[in-house]
């Protein structure tokens, strides 16, 4: 039966864990639904909201048993306005309204075999961790696995310890870290996302790459990617759109008759291109 | 060829004399609504003393949908409980609705509202109004406003999803019988009795008189719309007009077809209680596309004019099965600055090639 | 929670904003639960510095008026301007057009000298501080303040509307009245108000100001094509949104209106 309730349920806050000055990493208990119904999928998303506030849409950022304790799961969430300061402000035993999940469900078969290029800019991270976790958990049916991770300076860099940890897989996964600006001792790359890509030695051919992060960053890695020969069915993009409802209805996310929180927010780039304004 | 089969089906009259008993019959299951007089314009409201039902309407700003999808909803109260928890109450369901009058533009209409629930993701909070509902269908004999284009989009004679569909030729009104329903409930105010021939023939001559009243503005049909849009995806047209556009939201506000909704929650100053409803909007009101950290994913006045007429004449039919314009004249004849889709269509489909605008 | 504390201040205006506030009976025992007040001379014997918002009404017209204007921000953590002065320097704002000389010589028949000192133009409170949210409206709404409170209480921003009245107008159904020939700024106008004037009748004069997209040239299309001179938008606009900044925004797109 199709969803159409927009009622949420009540969720515990687990942990809530400041990740700079304005991002908080929770883990939530899963609402408390028959346990298989909250499965949600890597570029899924949930509605999150408080009563009287209001209600937005955030990316699931680690799925319940991926790397998380099974029935739960975790949100990353930045304080930007009315209902995000007041989320961000939730204490451990507290409770936020959740929906969902929501979105297209992309079938892993598909990537399997396959190599792995992951690039988050900023807040992107948030959604490709869950792609990096499942990936990690069946590391065999990879290949090379690249994460390329930038931010505008060490302080705003998400999940620290969590980016330490994949680097210490050495080999398993490469990851690489660069910022737009920082002070002193800042071991790591200064400059934009893209230029990760310029002695690139993972492979391209055959790959298929994960791009989440702000407007600017998608029209230049993508145009690398692609001079790079990357086929456009294999790169995958996560829009950022306002959903209202999560459900088909509201029509705030539409993009060329398509709504996205139905059909996306995960598209590929081939078929981003029929979609007018879209990018 | 529809003015020999009115004649074949179930078509009774219905002496004008006896409204006031469908109203009675009809309040028993219904909330009756219907075309009322408010000021120098017509509103569909509550039909009853004082507001009396005005068949003979020439439109109104406001579609029926108002009665399917209300311009505010609440979606449900949130109660907080002894734990500090909240818990959802949705509101109970409302007497069905039925509506008198109803022509054949926003006739269409709820067809189109229909197929949009019954798409991707059914609401059936709006699916269950509309299978609930009674419609009184009403032909009309004249062009309600300058801008009404029902023939060009083939609405003009639409008779579903009405029970009932009646032509009024004064004293008497033939009514046409659609479902069980209508006949269940004409048959409690009237005899059934069939139309005199000399009716007939009044119909068939009110028919003729009717089709040269109601101009053709396209020439070309409805489903010629999506090509001709497509093909005018970059023209200057949009800017052009678009230049003349308040960003006021009317359009989409009396839209029969439009959909979208904004979702809003309020509360009471100590927190016990607060209520999530949602409210219409759309694609040409300020704030619509917004993403997070304020951008906008469709700035300027062009796209969104594009995007309105481009939904309802390419996207809508390709993913509903039904064009998302009924010919109402509605946007055009509330834009403040005339901003007319007609004309739009019709310069993006007309004689030859598109981008004659620029 | 502790209560916050607030205050209530008025500069230039006639204080209609805060007697909104007052008529809000039934709201008022719930109000004084989630809100301490320790300044409101409309309400209140009571005078403390230690509130951490501010409400302010009125728009700045005498010097004295900057100085205890950015004394309040000073001690406020959280500063709301309350109205159609406060927010756009409002009716006080018609004057700004002419000099102070000329204006005195006609109200004062040039004996104003030494009798109290006023500044060139009546502007709004963020020409001198920093304004964190703006309540609009002449009056504000009553809801609409209460909402803010609420929001503020519960540690947030209260959000008011980015669309035209006009969408509020259609939504409860009034008939249009420029379509009538009736000069009306739903069109450029923001909302948050319910549209209360047009459906009374009285055509939207604008008093919060414009919404996020306002396009004036069309406005000036709207008024000619119902009969109307463009000129005649101008001289609506005048009354709430004359302050210079905000003029300037409408100036140049529409013809200048008479007798200024």
């Amino acid at each position: 039966m199709p969803q159409v309730s927009m009622i949420p349920a009540p969720c515990r806050v687990l942990e809530a864990l400041p990740q700079n000055a304005h991002d908080v990493r929770f883990v939530v208990e899963a609402p408390p639904l028959p346990a298989a119904a909250f499965a949600p999928e890597p570029g899924q998303f949930v509605m999150a909201s408080l009563p009287g506030i209001g209600e937005a849409p955030f990316c699931v950022s680690a799925l319940p048993g991926e790397g998380t304790a099974p029935g739960t799961f975790e949100l990353l969430i930045r304080r930007t306005g009315r209902l995000t300061n007041l989320l961000t402000r939730l204490r451990p035993g507290e409770t936020m309204y959740v929906r969902g999940p929501y979105g297209r469900r992309v079938d892993w078969e598909r990537f399997e075999g396959a190599s792995l290029i992951v690039m988050a800019g900023g807040l992107g991270l948030a959604p490709l961790r869950a792609f990096v976790r499942r990936a990690l958990l069946r590391r065999d049916a990879f290949r090379r696995i690249d994460v390329m991770v930038g931010a505008r300076s060490p302080d705003e860099l998400l999940f620290k310890d969590e980016l330490a940890a994949w680097k210490a897989r050495r080999d398993d996964v490469h990851v690489r870290l660069i910022v737009d600006a920082a002070r002193e001792g800042w071991g790591g790359r200064i400059g934009v996302i893209t230029t990760l890509l310029d002695n690139f030695e993972g492979e391209v051919d055959g790959s298929h790459a994960f791009l989440c992060g702000p407007p600017v960053m998608y029209r230049h890695c993508l145009k690398r990617l692609l001079a790079l020969g990357l086929y456009e069915g294999h790169l995958w993009l996560t829009l950022e759109r306002r959903m209202r409802c999560g459900i088909g209805l509201c029509g705030n996310c539409q993009v060329s008759g398509h709504y996205l929180c139905q059909e996306g927010p995960l598209f590929s780039y081939r078929e981003l291109r029929q979609l007018r304004e879209a990018v | 060829m529809r003015r020999q089969k009115a004649m074949d089906q179930e078509v009774y009259r219905f002496p004008r004399s006896r409204l006031g008993a469908l109203i009675e019959r009809l309040a028993r299951d219904y909330r009756v609504v219907g075309p009322v007089r408010r000021g120098a314009e017509h509103a569909w409201a509550d039909v009853g003393p004082g507001a009396e039902l005005a068949l003979d309407y020439p439109t109104t700003m406001l579609p029926p949908r108002q009665f399917f999808a209300p311009p505010r909803e609440l979606l449900f109260r949130f109660r907080r409980g002894a734990d500090g928890r909240y818990t959802c109450h949705e509101p109970e369901a409302e007497r069905p609705v039925a509506l008198l009058g109803v022509h054949g533009c926003d006739l269409t209409g709820l067809r189109v509202l229909r197929s949009f629930h019954e798409s991707s993701c059914r609401d059936r909070v709006v699916t269950g109004r509309l299978d609930r509902a009674f419609i009184l269908g009403l032909a009309c004999w004249a062009p309600c406003t300058a801008e009404a284009f029902c023939r060009d989009m083939a609405s003009l004679e639409s008779e579903a999803p009405a029970a009932l569909y009646a032509w009024d030729l004064g004293d008497v009104l033939l009514v046409k019988v659609l479902t069980a329903r209508g006949r269940e409930v004409l048959q409690d105010v009237t005899a059934l009795e069939a139309a005199t021939s000399d009716e007939q023939v009044a119909l068939r001559h009110r028919l003729r008189v009717r089709h040269e009243a109601f101009p053709s503005h396209l020439r070309f049909p409805p489903d010629r719309l999506a090509v001709a849009l497509e093909a005018a995806a970059d023209d200057l047209l949009w800017e052009a007009t678009a230049d003349r556009c308040l960003s006021c939201g009317r359009c989409n506000l009396v839209c029969p077809t439009c959909t979208c909704f904004d979702v809003g929650d309020e509360g009471t100053l100590d927190g016990a209680a607060a209520v999530r409803f949602r409210r219409w909007t759309g694609c040409q009101v300020p704030g619509f596309s917004k993403v997070a950290g304020g951008r906008d994913f469709r700035p300027t006045r062009a796209q969104q004019l594009r995007y309105r007429v481009v939904r309802k004449g390419k996207y809508m039919p390709e993913r509903y099965g039904m064009v998302g314009c009924t010919g109402c004249g509605r946007c055009i004849a509330h834009c403040p600055t005339h901003i007319s889709i007609r004309e739009i269509f019709r310069q993006v489909g007309g004689g030859g090639g598109a981008g004659a605008a620029a | 929670m502790t209560r916050p504390k607030v205050a209530f201040f008025s500069f230039g205006s006639c204080e209609g904003c805060q007697l909104q506030v007052l008529s809000a009976e039934d709201a008022l025992p719930d109000l004084l639960r989630a809100v301490e007040i320790v300044n409101f001379r409309e309400a209140v014997d009571e005078r403390r510095d230690d509130y951490e918002v501010a409400f302010v009404e009125g728009s700045l017209v005498r010097p004295a008026d900057v100085e205890q204007v950015q004394g309040i921000r000073k001690r406020a953590r959280i500063l709301v301007a309350l109205g159609a002065c406060a927010c756009l320097g409002g009716v006080n704002a018609i004057r700004n057009r002419r000099s102070v000389a000329e204006l005195a010589r006609e109200v004062y028949g040039g004996r104003r000298d030494g009798v109290f000192t006023t500044l060139p133009d009546a502007s709004p409170l963020s020409s001198a501080v920093l304004v964190d949210y703006e309540l609009r409206g002449c009056p504000i709404d009553r809801d609409e303040f209460l909402e803010a409170v609420r929001s503020l209480a519960a540690g947030t921003v209260p959000v008011t509307p980015a669309y035209a009245v006009c969408v509020e107008c259609t939504l409860r159904g009034t008939a249009c009245l420029l379509e009538r020939g009736v000069p009306c700024l739903g069109g450029v106008a923001r909302a948050g108000c319910g549209a209360v004037c047009p459906a009374y009748g009285a055509p939207c004069e604008a008093c919060r100001g414009c919404h996020d997209v306002p396009n004036f040239e069309a406005l000036g299309e709207a008024f000619a094509r119902h009969g109307m001179a463009r000129a005649v938008a101008a001289e609506k606009l005048q009354l709430f949104n004359n302050y210079r900044e905000v003029r300037e925004t409408w100036e140049r797109a529409l013809p200048s209106p008479s007798g200024t």
